[in-house]
């Protein structure tokens, strides 16, 4: 088992504050987080941080204070639901279809290379 | 015993002897080799039909049905919290359950410690964790296990005391855990899943039109009525709402025997195909709420001892023919029970794996460690059953804490695959701090705009693991790159299986 990769670290925590590549010595821990693979394909990337902001929001749906101004209401009543809770149940709705798309472009892809 | 009461004890029975012929049938398949990897983790090759319900059993416990429908009855929208972090709480295995499965295949681990420890090199982490799991698995324990004690002994009519209807459920979990390990546990769940879901369902969508010719309507009366019930802020005000929801986002993976079906699963593929199904959990609990608000203005508040009793109340209320009312209390059951035998076996597994192989004999071979898991299984369920039957005050403070602070993993998962500079002091010293807040908080009952302790415990935690790994020495470069590199490569021979 051997793991070619660039020496090169690319330090998180740097790279926002300074807009540069921190290069770090080999035997050097960086001390920001290390959140991506360091080769990692921009699209691939921007693809992990859409679905990270996705589901941040379906989270923030249901708490304060997106809910308390948003959702926290009794009419309408949708599908026979009061609005509260048809909001809570959109939420879900929302995880489990971005769950799903997620899921589909990752193994159509593996799927494709073959 | 009246004739009503023999046909519902003659219904409830029969679950139970189904429950446990399965569970010993499913183990008798996978136990031509006797290994303490079979025993735990099934080999590592369970799929996805299996692994779903095996999941699922885990989030529909003895709340469920008493539990659940008790707080939308009494607390009304602020129940809605629970389908919150059901939905959310799993995805974010997405990000840490598919790293730990990897780690787990390339290097053979069966347990959370295991992979905490190995990465900051440290026995006492891998004790520390499992003095903590081990508690709050109690805990969690003697809660399904009350459920269970009080199910069997109101559908006997109090023919079955509460001792003994404890004892009875609990014994048939403890046999096929026993017998079966995590295969006995995994197939029971898949038939204890439908029978919840079916029931759930089916009065979830027939109490409403019963009561109040729908759900619409039902709404509207609750709307006109009870208006606070069905507005969050006025039961349960806004931080605490929040910040249980959050809590349990977070801590909701970190419980040692969901953590571990990381490393049960038989692919990547498998895995996060069971993360991507794992909301329509937070779906089917729609239907329990609904139970819930079936009762308002149909069962006056008041009448009943606690809230959560508000089914089985309900249900004879109804006058309905014994089959049902023991249909519903065999539900009841499988969903507790499917609780329970998931939680004994992880314990069992933690204390054997991450405490008596790490700190007492580091050395014991495949049947040594299945008979110390058994006896372990056997400690623990006594101990649970102690609490759940005659737990103390003192005893149960000490659990709530352990209970609480399982969310306290949280920031050492992250710095497993995140970030490499935190070391073993750092881990240490964060963890024991944010259980001492925890426990501080729950102790003391002290209340800070009522915020969950665990957030505060949060906060505590992880300004101590980054000041204290910042003033230590890094640990060794290439072993904690190890962590972050190789958990975010899927493993060789799934790629090249496409």
């Amino acid at each position: 088992l051997t793991f070619n990769f660039p020496h090169d670290i690319i330090c998180e925590n740097a790279y926002d504050r300074e807009g540069v590549y921190m290069k770090q010595g080999e035997e050097h821990i960086g001390k920001g987080l290390y959140i991506f693979p360091e080769n990692m394909e921009p699209k691939e990337k921007k693809r992990g941080i859409f679905w990270f902001v996705w589901f941040l929001i379906c989270g923030l749906m249901m708490v304060w204070p997106v809910y308390q101004v948003l959702g926290n209401r009794i009419y309408p009543f949708v599908l026979g639901l009061p609005f509260c809770f048809f909001w809570i149940i959109l939420s879900v709705v929302l995880i489990f279809l971005g769950a799903f798309i997620k899921f589909s472009q990752e193994y159509k892809k593996i799927g494709s290379r073959k | 015993m009246t004739n009503y009461t023999l046909v519902v004890l003659i219904v409830v029975f029969t679950y139970l002897a189904a429950t446990m012929i399965i569970g010993l049938i499913a183990g008798a398949g996978g136990k031509k080799e006797d290994s303490i990897l079979e025993y735990i983790a099934a080999k590592k090759n369970l799929n996805f039909f299996v692994t779903y319900f095996l999941m699922g059993g885990a989030i529909f416990s003895a709340f469920a049905f008493l539990g659940g429908p008790g707080m939308a009855y009494s607390k009304g929208a602020a129940a809605f919290y629970i389908i919150a972090f059901a939905s959310l709480g799993f995805i974010l295995w997405f990000i840490w359950g598919t790293r730990s499965y990897r780690m787990g295949k390339r290097y053979g681990y069966l347990t959370q410690a295991e992979l905490f420890s190995d990465r900051f090199n440290s026995k006492s982490l891998s004790a520390i964790m499992a003095i903590i799991s081990g508690l709050a698995l109690i805990q969690n324990i003697a809660v399904q296990i009350k459920g269970m004690a009080y199910v069997l002994s109101i559908t006997s009519n109090g023919l079955i005391p509460f001792w003994a209807g404890g004892l009875i459920a609990y014994g048939v979990v403890v046999i096929y855990v026993l017998t079966s390990g995590i295969r006995g546990v995994a197939w029971t769940n898949v038939l204890q899943g439908l029978l919840m879901l079916i029931v759930a369902w089916t009065l979830g969508l027939y109490l409403p039109v019963k009561f109040h010719g729908g759900i619409g309507n039902m709404f509207s009366k609750i709307a006109e009525t009870n208006t606070d019930l069905l507005i969050v802020g006025s039961k349960m005000p806004w931080p605490a709402f929040s910040s249980a929801i959050i809590v349990s986002i977070l801590g909701f993976t970190m419980w040692p025997h969901l953590f571990m079906k990381a490393y049960v699963t038989d692919s990547e593929k498998t895995l996060k195909k069971t993360v991507t199904m794992y909301p329509s959990f937070a779906i089917f609990l729609v239907p329990v709420l609904l139970i819930g608000f079936s009762a308002v203005g149909v069962v006056p508040y008041g009448t009943l001892k606690s809230a959560d009793e508000i089914l089985p109340h309900v249900i004879r209320l109804l006058d309905l023919s014994p089959v049902v009312m023991g249909i519903v209390s065999a539900a009841t059951l499988a969903a507790a029970m499917s609780s329970t035998d998931t939680i004994t076996h992880a314990a069992a597994s933690v204390y054997t794996l991450d405490f008596h192989k790490k700190i007492i004999n580091p050395n014991m071979d495949d049947k040594k460690s299945i008979r110390i898991t058994r006896i372990a299984i056997v400690v623990f369920c006594s101990a649970a059953y102690y609490v759940a039957i005659f737990g103390g005050k003192s005893i149960v403070a000490l659990l709530l804490g352990a209970y609480g602070s399982i969310v306290q993993f949280f920031p050492l998962c992250i710095a497993v695959f995140f970030w490499p500079r935190a070391t073993r002091a750092g881990a240490i010293a964060g963890l024991l701090t944010g259980t001492a807040i925890n426990y501080l908080i729950t102790f003391t009952k002290l209340s800070f705009f009522g915020i969950n302790s665990g957030i505060w415990g949060l906060a505590g935690n992880i300004i101590v693991l980054v000041i204290v790994s910042l003033l230590t020495k890094p640990q060794k470069y290439d072993h904690v790159m190890k962590f972050v590199r190789e958990s975010q490569i899927p493993l060789e021979t799934e790629v090249a299986k496409g």
